[in-house]
């Protein structure tokens, strides 16, 4: 088996009292391309930075290519690439010097020093503000001489935390595609509240809440997973909600009364699979109406909020199938 | 390590310069030292002149005393640069430039960046020291009088000098060290120290003039030796008893080995002490923590 190039095994944090990463678990295999997930205060940062070696954890074991952080925190830093959500810069240094001069701090050989610049500044198209001053840079445009800091020394790892923060669409769309390609040839973790830019280019998100890991999977599994369905039935209210409740493998209910003899059903099914076709002949088998039938598979927003908002507040959100309490939720990208 | 330390000093260097136009560098590299020499001058004036009766047309004040507070200004340049320089790049590149984590996990040595930002600021002090004491040779006949009598001791001065910088660089790091573990109240310990070698280690007021126990704390402070064996180097033992510091009995030996035990002591505790607090620093966030000084 391949050594994996970020481990994380019961990781813990603490600040004073408020446990900020708890009993946290992952492992991203060489080349992968992983979304890291959570809201504000969720404990991603911290991880990130634990892995980075800016921060000791509490208690537990995290490895950046086979080198632990906290013993061997020197090997780990010249393998991490780390792009910090706000970009500290020089103001005074040019974007060409400032690059230079963390080319050199990282050690870069003198014989591939200049080429190594060339291709970042060529790469995260800053190109054109390489004679600038870095104080008089945009923030689009500081964002990406930190990318470009963070590709210099070609590093295994890449640690980006929110990459995009500050760009202009082009711009993200640009960036986001640079990081795709990076994908393979390094392993990526990034960090981001734009789900749909994780939809866009990861392959496996991991998402913590809490400072404990809400779920680790790949976006791919989403799709067998259950899907939502919609419907709107004319027939008797009473019997339609029980016919729903009787089919096997329905989960998460929630009917409402549109007008007489008309309910909307919205619920889903732990049976992977498209049943609308099976839904409509039963249906239609008991002489009702179906006025709408639709099925939304699970995407990355429903399962994020699902997860956040689960965790957050259980009273409001069981996964009883008997429990009828399913708020509308939309699937809109934060 | 060498990498560090050379592209550390090149930044201190960068940022001291400020990146401005090289010509208007040289003026400030000049004029800093030059203004704060100057500002003694008037005081050695005001006080001979004050000093002056009809019985002692001289003043209380020797003539001495001039090239004396001259060569000291000049060597706590040095003290300040390369001390006070190494933790003011703790706060600076904390604070302000917020790249001090940046350049924690990058594959550097975080003590040689800080030994590097220091030797930057030590160059510049020494070039503005040089420079101060040219202008004051050629601009007052005392000073001019006190190099012109006394041959220097060149080989006691290259003695001095290394174990100077050893010495400036190992109580640099102590501070930096200190600094690193605290927050805006860092620049204070900087300053507060940087004001009792100004007062105790006889860098303007002789140590004679001290009262007892501050004569004591000056002894204990190794740059009190330091400043003597330079001066001493320079401008020879001063006759006058005024200038006399409690050291004058000392030869150039004892206060070599002086300087030489209390260094490698010195050394001794900042290789642990800055390793302590550098972890401490790390356990505790504090390598990121920002309070807006």
């Amino acid at each position: 088996m391949t050594k994996p190039a970020i481990e994380v095994d019961s990781l813990r944090k603490n600040y004073g009292p408020v446990l900020a990463v708890d009993n946290v678990s992952f492992q991203v295999a060489p080349g992968e391309l992983v979304g890291l997930l959570g809201p504000n205060g969720a404990g991603k940062s911290t991880t990130m930075r634990i892995l980075t070696t800016w921060l000791p954890a509490s208690s537990g074991y995290a490895s950046v290519c086979g080198f632990d952080v906290y013993d061997e925190p020197l090997e780990v830093r010249k393998r991490i690439g780390y792009l910090p959500e706000s970009v500290p810069i020089y103001p005074e240094m040019r974007v060409e010097e400032y690059l230079a001069y963390r080319a050199r701090l990282k050690g870069l050989p003198r014989a591939t020093r200049q080429a190594r610049i060339d291709y970042v500044l060529e790469r995260c198209r800053i190109r054109e503000v390489r004679r600038r001053l870095a104080g008089t840079l945009s923030k689009g445009y500081r964002q990406r001489v930190g990318l470009a800091d963070t590709m210099l020394a070609d590093p295994e790892v890449l640690i980006l935390d929110e990459p995009t923060s500050g760009l202009d669409p082009i711009q993200i769309q640009e960036t986001l595609a640079t990081i795709r390609e990076l994908a393979g040839q390094h392993t990526v973790l990034l960090s981001t509240h734009i789900l749909s830019e994780v939809e866009a280019i990861c392959n496996r998100v991991i998402i913590i809440n809490r400072g404990t890991l809400a779920w680790d999977g790949k976006l791919s599994e989403l799709a067998n997973e259950r899907g939502v369905y919609s419907l709107e039935v004319r027939g008797p209210a009473l019997q339609v909600s029980d016919w729903i409740r009787g089919q096997a493998g329905v989960v998460r209910v929630n009917t409402r009364r549109i007008e007489d003899n008309l309910t909307q059903l919205d619920f889903e099914t732990s049976i992977p699979g498209d049943h609308r076709e099976d839904y409509a002949k039963q249906i239609s088998g008991k002489g009702w109406t179906l006025r709408k039938l639709d099925l939304r598979q699970r995407q990355l927003p429903d399962l994020y909020f699902e997860v956040v908002r689960a965790r957050n507040a259980p009273s409001d959100f069981a996964m009883n199938p008997a429990d009828e309490s399913v708020p509308e939720e939309s699937a809109t990208p934060v | 390590m060498r990498r560090t330390f050379r592209w550390s000093t090149w930044l201190g260097w960068q940022l001291e310069s400020n990146w401005t136009d090289p010509k208007l560098f040289v003026l400030y590299v000049i004029i800093k030292p030059l203004t704060g020499s100057l500002l003694l001058v008037c005081m050695y004036y005001a006080a001979r002149m004050a000093s002056t009766t009809p019985t002692n047309p001289q003043g209380l004040v020797p003539q001495a005393f001039l090239p004396w507070i001259y060569v000291g200004s000049a060597c706590y340049g040095l003290v300040g640069a390369v001390m006070f320089g190494m933790s003011y790049a703790v706060i600076s590149d904390r604070e302000h430039y917020r790249m001090l984590k940046y350049i924690f996990i990058s594959p550097a040595a975080f003590r040689t960046f800080f030994v590097g930002r220091g030797l930057s600021g030590g160059l510049q002090a020494l070039v503005g020291g040089l420079i101060n004491l040219t202008i004051g040779i050629i601009i007052f006949p005392e000073i001019r009088y006190a190099f012109h009598g006394i041959s220097t001791d060149w080989p006691w001065l290259f003695v001095y000098f290394p174990l100077g910088a050893a010495l400036l660089t190992i109580l640099g790091l102590i501070l930096a060290g200190t600094v690193l573990n605290m927050a805006r109240q860092g620049m204070f310990v900087s300053e507060g120290i940087a004001g009792i070698m100004y007062l105790a280690c006889g860098v303007v007021f002789p140590m004679s003039i001290l009262p007892e126990w501050l004569r004591v704390i000056g002894m204990i402070l190794p740059p009190t030796y330091w400043l003597e064996g330079v001066r001493r180097s320079l401008l020879g033992n001063p006759s006058d008893p005024m200038l006399q510091s409690s050291l004058a009995d000392w030869s150039h030996p004892q206060l070599v080995l002086a300087l030489s035990a209390s260094t490698i002591l010195l050394g001794v505790f900042q290789h642990y002490f800055f390793g302590w607090s550098e972890r401490r620093a790390w356990r505790l966030g504090r390598i990121e923590e920002t309070t807006g000084a």
